[in-house]
């Protein structure tokens, strides 16, 4: 067969085309079985009650406010600190060797299985520590497991930062440290920020790291201190969907809905935030 | 030639990676006067210029090897953020922040303790870079909303905030349509009765109307220095006169 240049490279498209429409298909498939399943039971007392050993009387109110409590302290925890070492990295240690073998290890803990730093949590936060399965523990776990992530992207951002700016700063008599908070950081904000939001909403849907640190599945209190004990939203699903009832897994389905609208809606907001930022670099 | 030097070297070598680039360079910048740079491209104007206020400071693995002076000090052995501060530089292209028009003339002074009548700053900086009627009642707005010729005098008045000594231009117009290059010229007239301004240029039409001292440099030598005048009308070398007759270039 002797195609042509042409030819070929629509041949390419549609190959493309036709993986790029599978990948949505499921997707679309996907949300409307969940959507079918769980309809029914996406009403008031979802968010109301807590866990119940009769479908009609459980909710996963335990699981909307733990995952908030987590998700707040693993915010506080990891996004000073991913951004701090992005900055040093990127623009400080870039040259010693300190800072190469740090961004080599950044890079390759970013694709580190979770459960791995799951089981890092429990030996130094749950045992170690003594934190037990609290919030704070797993709180700590999930910020180890997205900090990677949010130092790749801050130092990405920043790179981005065209060199132009910096001299232009820099030619005014500006000290490094003037052209990184003047400057380079508040131009990377948009790439910063994006990074955040898609890190959050990954950890949001975490189970198995917060399983092995001893996150509960069935709890009928709302934590009240971070040495509290906590379930999340997917580990209830992941309770629900494991029982015999038809009933749980129509459960399980409704706040499959509940947390997709959620990280759709994170990540909705960072593409946004993307947006807006690439148009405001631009000259 | 006369006045006071502002800027000088002495028999200075620059290096990129061990690549010469400026060979054995002796020359004086005067006060008050412009001074043109020129000669084809690729022939070290940029590595001069940039060496001045030290910006080649971030390119690795480039090194100087003999005395650049400014008002008779070694600039190495000043600070360099005070050495900046006094010689300013406005680029190639025009690059304001990513910020208000306000808030690109005021950074400067900002970081240096200046926070008094940044209003006033702002004025009398756009006034000097003849760009106040055109931005007077939209100074809150976006940089990136002005005219390539609009930000590079937004650049200028950047570096005029500064209340520099000496301003130092590379090839300024090079990215800009000839009516804001001629605003661009007509405004460096005017600024060298306050500043010494050095400007790095490939077009020597430029250089003969806007400076009164004109450097020409070949390989990174520097072929020949005088006042512009001489130079465009009675050049003493071959070489010289062949580039400014468009022989090569
Ligand atoms: N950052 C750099 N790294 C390495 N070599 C460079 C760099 N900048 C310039 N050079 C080299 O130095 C020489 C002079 O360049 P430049 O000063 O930019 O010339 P001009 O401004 O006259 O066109 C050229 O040969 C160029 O390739
Ligand atoms: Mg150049």
């Amino acid at each position: 067969m002797n195609l042509s240049k042409k030819n070929q490279e629509k041949m390419f498209k549609f190959i493309c085309l036709i993986f790029t429409s599978f990948a949505v298909i499921s997707l679309v498939v996907l949300i409307w079985h969940i959507l079918r399943d769980g309809y029914e039971w996406l009403r008031p007392e979802l968010f109301t009650e807590f866990q119940s050993r009769f479908p009609r009387k459980a909710g996963i109110k335990a699981g909307v406010f733990g995952t908030i409590w987590l998700i707040s302290l693993t915010a506080f925890f990891s996004i000073p600190l991913g951004i701090a070492s992005g900055i040093y990295l990127e623009e400080y240690g870039k040259k010693g060797k300190i800072g190469k073998i740090i961004e080599v290890n950044v890079t390759n803990l970013a694709g580190v299985p979770s459960i791995v730093y799951g089981l890092l949590g429990l030996a130094l936060f749950v045992r170690l520590l003594d934190f037990g399965g609290s919030v704070l523990s797993g709180a700590l776990t999930l910020s180890l497991l997205i900090m990677p992530i949010i130092i790749v992207t801050t130092r990405e951002a920043i790179k981005a930062v065209p060199h132009s700016i910096k001299y232009a700063a820099y030619s005014l008599g500006a000290r490094k440290y003037q052209v990184v908070f003047g400057h380079v950081l508040p131009t990377a904000m948009p790439g910063i920020v994006t990074g955040i939001i898609l890190a959050l909403a990954r950890a949001i849907g975490e189970t198995a790291p917060l399983i092995i640190v001893g996150a509960l599945a069935y709890v009928t209190f709302i934590p009240e201190s971070p040495m509290d004990e906590f379930t999340v939203m997917p580990l209830q699903i992941y309770n629900w969907a494991s029982r015999p009832q038809e009933d749980f897994h129509k459960l399980a389905a409704s706040s499959i809905v509940v947390l997709l609208t959620i990280t759709f809606f994170m990540n909705f907001v960072a593409v946004l935030i993307r947006s807006r930022g690439q148009k405001r670099m631009k000259l | 030639m006369s006045g006071n030097v502002v800027i000088s070297t002495k028999q200075v070598n620059m290096f990129y990676s061990g690549k010469q680039a400026i060979k054995d360079v002796t020359v004086n910048v005067y006060e008050n006067l412009v001074t043109a740079i020129i000669g084809p491209s690729g022939c070290g104007k940029s590595t001069l210029l940039r060496s001045f206020n030290r910006m080649n400071d971030f390119v690795e693995g480039f090194s100087v090897h003999g005395d650049i002076l400014y008002r008779g000090q070694n600039i190495n052995a000043q600070d360099v953020t005070e050495l900046r501060k006094r010689v300013g530089m406005v680029f190639q292209r025009p690059n304001p922040f990513p910020k208000t028009i306000y808030e690109n003339i005021t950074w400067g002074p900002k970081i240096h303790g200046r926070k008094d009548n940044l209003d006033e700053v702002v004025e009398d900086s756009l006034k000097r870079a003849a760009l106040w009627d055109e931005v007077k009642d939209r100074l809150h707005s976006f940089a990136f909303s002005l005219s390539g010729g609009q930000q590079q005098r937004l650049c200028i008045a950047r570096t005029v905030a500064m209340k520099p000594d000496v301003i130092l231009m590379d090839e300024p117009c090079s990215a800009l349509d000839p009516k804001s290059t001629t605003r661009i010229e007509d405004l460096i007239n005017d600024l060298k009765k306050e500043y010494t301004i050095v400007i790095v240029t490939h077009n020597m039409q430029q250089a003969a109307r806007v400076s009164d001292h004109t450097a020409f440099f070949y390989e990174g030598e520097m072929v020949e220095f005088g006042e512009t005048d001489s130079i465009f009308t009675n050049p003493k070398k071959k070489q010289t006169e062949d580039y400014i007759t468009g022989r090569f270039g």
